[in-house]
């Protein structure tokens, strides 16, 4: 198959996918920025996690709910919880997120060993990352949350960024710091929940740090930050999808090294800057 | 079935299933406790990753060593490199996170082209569903923690060699120590991850330090309590898998998890129990 071929069977045969993961990659590169300038690059591989522990829940006989009704559940729970424990000085952070990672995975390995055989081959499907077969029903959602989260984000854009650089100056000049890192994280665990149902974890958090870190190595100013790791969130799943048509290889990943090939085109070009 | 029944079944019917686990839970409690004295429980999580792409990696046709060898190459590297990278905080972090999604991603890789018996074989690591550990596995296993036990010793009661980490980086000891460490460490995870599986492995990494942090305000009664979770919820974990045909490896986690819970709560308590150590 020739290279336009691919392309045209991409855009043809599998628009919600393309699309898709592009909405899902600008979002996730989106939030990330505030994530890595947050200082919690490890809360979108816990978030992940437990929307996918969620969704396992979902399928837990009796439970019976809608598995993104189980994975919203879950991860706006952690989420609050997360706004809460990330802020104290006891536990150490990092601490918080690895052990919360942990338990998400060890919890849905339990709830899957309890599910029907149908239901794990679903969960499995988003560990392995297979975004290609996207429906219009989950695009128009995951269109439905960006375009949602975008309006919040550019309403509150100035509140959000005092916030996230510099906390501290934010409450003493009377911003309440604490109800604004919780709406934060609320918007990243709805972004999460859905995104992972739809496109799988890896891609999630792959997205949540390495556009963000790879715009950060370029851009010389904040606005150059969210510009550029918007831009590297839209592009990799492009090269992805083409990448895993011509060599044969699971969607999700591959544009997870997609994005990780410019991040690291992005740092040789630095050491040569 | 009463749970004397089952401890007796236990050790009757898995004598190394049961010694195997617990040794892997001291090995990683005690590479927790100190990874979380240097600020880094990250490197736990990247490092039992890359141990388990190790695992992948020998499932390429061209690979001439086996899962274990790959695993402890691969490990080894990544540890030593962590121990003397020049970065620190929120850098350090950044790049643990960037190598654990590189690792997972590679991982998925190349378990996308291999064959089925491979991927079960790969299911069996990540979730840690092994109960037959075979003779070698238990004497490599039984090797590692006596590594681990040296490491101890000859750090001169580890806890004083690192609670002197200032006055060691001075003198030039203290990148030795570092290396030392990281490298003890390394090994830990990567034959833990081989004969316990990764979710046991990263779970005793973070949680008994993190429960004993609770319990505990000294370093040594710390360090004691965190040696002494980690060898002692294995068998917790193994019951419960056995009563309710659960994977060990998940159910270990579950079974610390409950402890750090109810640690945590009592703490919340903390007046109305005694004094911490």
């Amino acid at each position: 198959m020739s290279d336009l071929e691919i392309v045209r069977t991409i855009v043809t045969e599998f628009p919600f996918a393309l699309f898709g993961s592009m909405v899902a990659g600008v979002l996730c590169a989106y939030l990330g920025v505030y994530v890595v300038s947050k200082r919690v690059v490890f809360v979108g591989a816990t978030l992940t996690q437990v929307a996918v522990t969620g969704i396992a829940f979902s399928h837990l006989p009796l439970i019976g709910v809608e598995p993104l009704f189980g994975s919203m559940v879950f991860t706006l729970a952690a989420t609050i919880l997360f706004a809460q424990l990330l802020r104290s000085k006891v536990i150490p952070r990092d601490s918080v997120l690895g052990a919360s990672y942990v338990v998400a995975i060890a919890l849905r390995i339990l709830m899957i060993q309890k599910s029907p055989a149908a239901e794990v081959s679903e969960i499995e499907a988003i560990l392995k990352g297979d975004i290609l077969f996207v429906t219009a029903n989950q695009f128009y959602l995951l269109l439905g949350v960006f375009l949602v989260i975008l309006i919040l984000h550019l309403v509150f854009f100035k509140a959000f960024i005092f916030v996230s650089f510099d906390a501290e100056t934010a409450s003493t000049q009377g911003f309440r710091a604490q109800w604004w890192e919780l709406f934060f994280y609320l918007t990243v665990g709805v972004a999460v929940s859905v995104a992972t149902r739809i496109v799988g974890d890896v891609f999630v958090f792959g997205f949540l740090v390495i556009p963000a870190v790879t715009a950060i190595l370029i851009a010389r100013n904040v606005r150059n930050v969210f510009l550029l790791s918007v831009l590297f969130g839209a592009i990799p799943p492009i090269l992805g999808l083409y990448l895993a048509f011509k060599l044969d290889f699971p969607a999700g990943p591959t544009t997870v090294a997609a994005a990780f090939l410019l991040l690291l085109a992005s740092w040789i070009a630095g050491k040569f800057r | 079935m009463p749970a004397s029944e089952i401890l007796a079944t236990l050790v009757h019917e898995f004598p190394l299933t049961l010694l195997a686990g617990m040794l892997c839970g001291a090995m990683c409690a005690y590479a927790g406790f100190f990874l979380a004295r240097e600020e880094m429980p990250l490197v736990g999580i990247s490092l039992s990753q890359i141990a388990v792409l190790g695992v992948a990696a020998s499932y390429f046709q061209w690979m001439p060593s086996d899962g274990l060898h790959n695993s402890l190459l691969l490990t080894f590297v990544a540890a030593l490199s962590f121990a003397f990278l020049k970065i620190e905080g929120e850098r350090m972090t950044r790049t643990l996170l960037l190598v654990f999604v590189l690792s997972l991603m590679l991982r998925m890789l190349i378990m996308s082209r291999s064959t089925q018996d491979a991927n079960f074989e790969m299911e069996t690591v990540l979730k840690g569903y092994v109960w037959f550990v075979t003779p070698p596995t238990f004497y490599l296993v039984l090797g590692c923690a006596l590594v681990t036990l040296l490491h101890a010793v000859v750090q001169g009661t580890a806890l004083g060699g690192l609670r002197e980490k200032g006055r060691n980086e001075a003198s030039g000891s203290g990148t030795r120590a570092r290396a030392f460490l990281f490298g003890t460490i390394a090994l830990g995870i990567a034959v833990s991850v081989h004969s316990a599986g990764d979710i046991f492995v990263v779970g005793l990494l973070l949680l008994p330090p993190l429960t004993a942090s609770i319990m505990a305000q000294k370093n040594v009664h710390r360090f004691v309590l965190t040696v002494l979770i980690g060898l002692l919820v294995p068998v917790g974990g193994l019951a419960a898998a056995f009563r309710y045909d659960l994977p060990p490896g998940a159910s270990s986690v579950a079974v610390v998890t409950l402890l750090f819970l109810t640690v945590w709560i009592l703490g919340k308590f903390r007046s109305l129990i005694s004094k911490p150590l």
